[in-house]
């Protein structure tokens, strides 16, 4: 058998070697009984430290099989950024002993480390091990709290259908080699248009397992009761940064890899974006908890990014990276609020600007920021989005998506009027700490700025 | 030859999904995630040996480490399920309304 030559080059994967690293020092900190606070600066420290790594690392490691280029960098940077901002909102819960301190942070930088590798793999063994690497992780994550029931219902329900869809992933991977005999992207562009109809079935149970972990519609009922049950910080960690890495990995995969297919998956992504779209924020209208409201409100966004995808080109790509920016700011600032305010009832957050009004004021910025109202950078995140689905010729699909965008205005400007428009019953008592105000203040500031300056965001 | 093989993978997974769906004890559905797992090995195995190439062979290595890795996590979270709660069966899986 003639084995091709791969020259062994691989610095394109230090940041995440160092940040494997790092992890296993937080680890090994976490046992040595230090400081909990000073570990979580640690943890910090050496997320944001990885940053400019990326920046420095561009290009191919492994021949082809792994590759950091622009995207995979943007990705990337959205995914430290986000993973950064989710671990500051640990910082409240340190005072009260709510949450397990050192498993939590290691097992964020894993996930991390997971989301990073899925970007930038260019094949299907790395593929499929990074993104269980990251799933794996998020079902731990859930489960941090061991002696809350609602916690350990949420990580089984997470963990039995995750496991089912990894399953059916990987048998799709299994008939997507069976077609091709080989896992290496660049090989699968050249002979995806053999064996049609294995390649569409492998493509297709592919796809199917990917939907289940970005909950979209039709395989959406995990997202939630996993969503309620969570810690908060876990929730605004899950709910947004698997998304993030999966469907970076699996719109690159899609456009770049089975762009021969394209008649096939862009109506199936029609159907899935509009049923996401208008599901999502329907079941969200009647939602009384806040993380249930902000569960289905991330399903709809997910339907939104979808539609981005269906033009299917690398502009199409982009704009889909520039939402999912976008989104992690905006979704990880609104459950930073729910922290703070350490209270899940929307129907208690009654009068709470005349006691805390910076933090309504954060709440206010990202509700309209989700709803996607034009001072935000949610606004400029949608307008990129329908864009790309006007230029790909489906003005339709943007009109019913726009019509579901007022809809969404109702459940997300309820919070804001009950926050701003209700007398209060009661004072409602905080729980913060700096970390968590910093965190929130750069929300804030990347939900404004990003908004009005939207040259920053491609 | 091929197929008869395919035709063991395909039932194998068909059997575990079906485990699956309607078992309701959370060791049994781990259970029958694990045949899954395996479903797909013997289908990657398969086409690997009938076509002379070893990716796939070593796609199955990957494959059970990961289905380790998973039932690993998988017990541990039943584990601290059943200290929590006392229930070790999907049905009574009903504090967080679906």
């Amino acid at each position: 058998m003639n084995i091709p030559q791969i020259p062994l080059q691989f610095d394109a994967i230090i940041p995440e070697i160092v940040l494997t690293a790092f992890t296993f020092l937080v680890l090994l900190l976490g046992v040595l009984r230090i400081n909990k606070s000073f570990l979580l600066g640690l943890s910090v420290f050496f997320l944001v430290s990885t940053i400019p790594l990326i920046f420095i690392f561009e290009g191919k490691a492994f021949g082809e099989m792994f590759l950091n280029d622009s995207l995979a960098i943007y990705l990337k940077f959205t995914l430290i950024m986000g993973a950064t901002l989710s671990m500051l909102m640990f910082s409240p819960y340190l005072k009260y002993r709510l949450i397990v301190m050192n498993e939590s942070l290691a097992l964020i930088m894993f996930a991390t480390i997971g989301m990073m590798l899925l970007v930038s793999s260019r094949e299907l063994i790395s593929f499929f091990v990074s993104l269980e690497m990251m799933a794996l992780s998020c079902y731990a994550l859930v489960a941090t709290r061991k002696y809350d029931h609602r916690a350990n219902e949420a990580a089984i329900k997470y963990f039995m259908l995750g496991g089912l869809s990894t399953v059916i992933m990987l048998f799709g991977i299994a008939l997507i080699y069976g077609s091709c005999k080989t896992t290496d992207f660049v090989y699968l562009v050249s002979c995806s248009a053999q064996n049609l109809e294995l390649s569409l079935a492998g493509v297709g149970l592919f796809t199917v397992g990917l939907c289940f972990k970005i909950a979209l519609v039709p395989l959406h009922m995990w997202a939630p009761d996993v969503y309620e049950g969570a810690p908060t910080p876990v929730t605004a960690f899950i709910s947004t940064l698997p998304k993030v890495a999966v469907f970076g990995a699996f719109g690159r995969f899609l456009v770049e890899v089975y762009s021969l297919h394209y008649v096939y998956w862009s109506n199936f992504l029609i159907v899935l974006s509009l049923v996401t779209i208008v599901v999502g924020n329907l079941l969200a209208l009647p939602q009384r908890n806040i993380k249930r409201m902000l569960a289905y409100s991330s399903i709809a966004h997910a339907g939104y990014v979808v539609m981005g995808l269906i033009s299917g080109t690398s502009d199409a790509l982009y704009s889909v990276v520039a939402y999912m920016f976008v989104y992690t700011i905006m979704n990880i600032g609104a459950f930073a609020v729910v922290v703070a305010l350490n209270e899940e009832n929307i129907e208690n957050y009654r009068g709470i600007h005349k006691f805390h009004p910076v933090i309504s004021f954060a709440m206010l910025v990202f509700m309209f920021s989700l709803t996607g109202v034009p001072p935000t950078a949610g606004f400029i995140a949608k307008f990129y989005v329908f864009k790309q689905a006007i230029e790909g010729g489906f003005t339709w699909l943007v009109v019913i998506a726009v019509l579901f965008t007022v809809v969404s205005a109702y459940y997300y400007l309820r919070v804001v009027m009950y926050m701003y428009m209700k007398e209060p019953i009661i004072a409602p008592s905080l729980i913060i700490s700096r970390e968590l105000i910093a965190g929130l203040f750069i929300c804030v500031l990347g939900a404004l700025i990003l908004g009005i300056l939207p040259v920053f965001l491609i | 030859m091929i197929n008869d093989y395919l035709l063991l993978s395909i039932t194998l997974f068909t059997i575990g999904l079906i485990g699956f769906l309607i078992r309701r004890d959370l060791i049994v559905m781990l259970m029958c995630l694990e045949i899954m797992f395996n479903a797909v090995n013997i289908a990657f195995a398969s086409f690997s040996y009938y076509s002379g190439n070893y990716t796939g062979q070593i796609f199955v290595l990957f494959s059970i480490a990961v289905a380790a890795s998973e039932a690993a996590v998988g017990l541990a979270i039943v584990l601290a399920l059943v200290r929590s709660t006392g229930i070790n069966h999907s049905d009574g899986i009903k504090n967080l309304r679906g």
